[in-house]
């Protein structure tokens, strides 16, 4: 087939636009640049590099002060024998447990009440997420104050004769981790409710109407019909409990430091411990480390069941 | 996009950038420009730094060409290695001793030289600074742990004031049974704070020259007689006379206020807290800490609390090492005192018009010094790696989480780590 001149010019006008698309497109790019470079260039010096160090550190001795000093895996062999790093391992484990369980279901059954109710339900959306907005110290120390053993609860609790109601809070080390918990899930859970409310209001009603008039109890429905809609969003409150829960530090810190004696440590109290008063950032950077390969592997277990079960988010 | 457009847009991204970057600059080269010396924040430890305002005062007036800029910093260390820190710190001698090595502090021997800062020091507070030959700080007070007691709930009850563990025992076991909490504590918030009871056992059981050389010597953290003083404790603690076994988990001003309201009878304390009055409607009794020793006699334990050191980057270091002449001034020697953080010098008080508390408190440190009964502090004398342990993990031997034994064992390890690091104090220092 002869190729006419209209052919050709119509596929070099083609060739021309295409090739001015693709100048126009490079010039855009570096516009942008522009624009992101500031943004850019503060996360470099404040988070890339910082987050590069903290590899090589590990391997080193240092005391915040001094030139770091290469000391190979020895901060690694000294973490897996230390006993403190141990206890505040299967803290972070209790933590993440209590998180996935109690306050999830809580939060669950509350949303499905507060989904029936019509009137005045800004105002118990309100009411459940005001605890979340008040500051991790200040919620801290509020239940520091309840659980004083000289002037809080239990104090009113014993004069009153009622002191079988008595909760030990802080003064029994082996439940003062508890004790944390509870004040944490009182500041924290109000979001979960948020959450779940939210996707709730985004189920189809019918299949609900369907198994009702199917003659399916209300716990079935909730089984067979609710929590397999509600299923994207609990994936991801779960995941992010628990990489919140290994990185629990701000409710301890503030009610507990740790104390007493290493009952309430988590790992990341633990290696601001040691980098701080401890002047060992060497050693702490190697906690540390092992609380991101935690992370990464709780990452990997939700990817690889995502990709087996066909979990759609 | 026209080329003018292009022109404009890319000028005005550099300038946003370079003002960036260039505010990020201008606040540290203007302050250095103005003569503007940074000082620690008078506020830095509540009413026992309020001296410092005194010291900048006198400066002040005689200097009104140079400001003096009071700053707070969290943490000296990071400060330091950010090039952020003040041109005159506080610092303890050992974190002075480990920024003195990274080359983070001035030695001072060519000031003390020509201010003659140690004309009536006392010796072992000047050596208190003095790493590798050179004096790298200058003791800003010393400080002593001592028995404060409930004195009217005393003398209503014709108690006496405890000197020995036994006396200790039989009391504490006489207010229990009258209700009465022995000790006020509290130590959620400061576990090191515990190290105060470490203290007063290591020198009323070992004694002043034991004490050193269980710091710096040969003396051994697994000791027997120190194995059965900590365990000692322990046993005290689960008998409910320290705070009805609650310590750990109120706050030390929770402790404070179990004394004030006349809940608890005793407390240990140190004499930096005189400078904030206790409110309380009794009278308020000073004493030496009894010795945890069944029948020994008490040991007050004596230490410096702190020190000035100047910033080997500061550009002002001349006009900082003036400014630390002022310290030794009698308005900031009397000022010092009035608040119970006395400077390590011989000084004349007699004159000064001093709180009863202050007083009562004074006189009792410098009763027992001229005695040889005074001591030395663990977190002033004690090696670093022994002191992070005595300061954090004490709780452990009293709440059962490992025996008295283990504990010291660990803290002899931690000491011989340090001894091979050169982290001892040196005994001729003391």
């Amino acid at each position: 087939m002869a190729i006419t001149n209209s052919a050709v010019s119509s596929s070099q006008k083609v060739l021309v636009q295409e090739v001015k698309q693709k100048k126009k497109f490079k010039k855009g790019k570096w516009i942008g640049w522009l624009f992101i470079l500031p943004g850019l260039l503060f996360h470099i010096l404040a988070v890339s590099i910082p987050a590069i160090m903290s590899f090589y550190l590990p391997f080193t001795e240092w005391n915040g002060l001094n030139v770091p000093k290469f000391i190979g895996i020895a901060n690694f062999i000294e973490a897996f024998q230390d006993s403190i790093v141990w206890t505040a391992f299967l803290n972070n484990v209790k933590w993440a447990i209590f998180w996935i369980t109690i306050p999830i279901i809580l939060a669950f059954f509350l949303a499905h009440l507060l989904r029936k109710v019509n009137k005045g339900q800004t105002l118990y959306q309100a009411t459940y997420f005001s605890t979340s907005i008040i500051t991790v110290t200040v919620a801290g120390q509020i239940w520091f104050w309840i659980y004083n053993p000289f002037s809080g609860v239990n104090f009113y609790l014993d004069k009153a004769g009622l002191d079988f109601l008595e909760w030990p809070g802080l003064t029994v080390p082996a439940l003062a981790l508890f004790s944390v918990l509870l004040a944490d899930m009182w500041k924290g859970f109000g979001t979960n409710v948020i959450w779940l409310l939210a996707s709730m209001t985004q189920m189809d009603s019918s299949l609900e109407e369907a198994a009702k008039m199917d003659g399916a109890g209300r716990f079935k429905v909730i089984w067979h019909v609710i929590l397999p809609q509600l299923r994207p969003t609990l994936i991801i409150i779960i995941l992010l409990t628990m990489l919140g829960s290994f990185g629990a530090f701000e409710m301890v810190y503030v009610m507990t430091n740790g104390g007493p004696a290493h009952a309430t440590e988590t790992l990341s109290t633990y290696y601001y411990t040691l980098s701080t008063t401890g002047r060992r950032a060497g050693y702490a950077s190697a906690v540390a480390l092992f609380q991101m390969f935690i992370a990464i592997l709780i990452i990997i277990i939700y990817a690889y069941l995502r990709k087996k079960k066909g979990w759609e988010v | 996009m026209s080329l003018k457009k292009k022109l404009k847009l890319i000028t005005f991204s550099s300038a946003i950038i370079s003002s960036l970057l260039l505010g990020a600059c201008s606040n540290k080269a203007s302050s250095d420009a103005e003569n503007v010396i940074k000082v620690p924040n008078v506020d830095i430890w509540g009413e026992e730094s309020s001296a410092l305002k005194v010291m900048y005062d006198l400066y002040q007036k005689d200097h009104p060409e140079i400001k003096l800029k009071q700053v707070t910093v969290q943490d000296m260390g990071t400060a330091l290695a950010a090039g952020e820190a003040p041109d005159l710190m506080l610092q303890g001698p050992f974190e002075a001793a480990e920024a003195y090595k990274q080359k983070y502090i001035e030695p001072l021997d060519h000031y003390y030289e020509k201010y003659h800062y140690d004309e009536k020091m006392f010796g072992w507070a000047k050596n208190s600074y003095l790493f590798d030959g050179k004096y790298i700080g200058i003791p800003w007070n010393y400080e002593g742990l001592m028995l404060v007691y409930n004195k009217t709930m005393f003398e209503k009850n014709g108690w006496k004031v405890p000197t020995n563990y036994n006396e200790v025992l039989n009391l504490s076991k006489e207010m229990k049974s009258k209700e009465t909490i022995p000790f006020a504590w509290g130590t959620s918030d400061c576990a090191g704070c515990d190290n105060w009871w470490i203290s007063s056992m290591v020198n009323s059981v070992l004694g002043p020259e034991g004490a050193k050389q269980l710091y710096s010597g040969d003396k051994k953290w697994t000791d027997p007689e120190l194995v059965d003083a900590v365990q000692r404790y322990s046993e005290f603690w689960n008998d409910g006379y320290v705070a009805d076994k609650k310590s750990h988990a109120i706050s030390t001003e929770d402790g404070t206020q179990l004394f004030i309201t006349g809940k608890a009878a005793m407390k240990i304390d140190g004499t930096w807290s005189l400078a904030s009055d206790l409110k309380t409607d009794f009278e308020v009794g000073y004493a030496a800490f009894p010795s945890w020793a069944p029948n020994g006699k008490p040991v007050i334990p004596l230490g410096i609390g702190g020190g000035f050191t100047i910033n080997a980057k500061s550009k002002h270091k001349k006009e900082v090492a003036e400014l630390l002449s002022y310290f030794f001034k009698q308005e900031v020697v009397e000022a010092m005192a009035k608040n119970g953080i006395v400077e390590p010098i011989t000084a004349d008080y007699s004159g000064m018009d001093f709180k009863p508390n202050v007083k009562a408190a004074l006189s009792l440190i410098n009763d027992a010094a001229s005695k040889g009964e005074s001591g030395y502090l663990s977190y002033s004398y004690a090696s670093p790696s022994v002191v992070e342990v005595l300061e954090s993990d004490f709780a452990s031997v009293y709440l059962k989480k490992t025996t008295s034994e283990k504990w010291l064992e660990k803290l002899q390890k931690l000491k011989e780590k340090d001894a091979k690091d050169g982290s001892l104090f040196k005994l001729e220092n003391y």
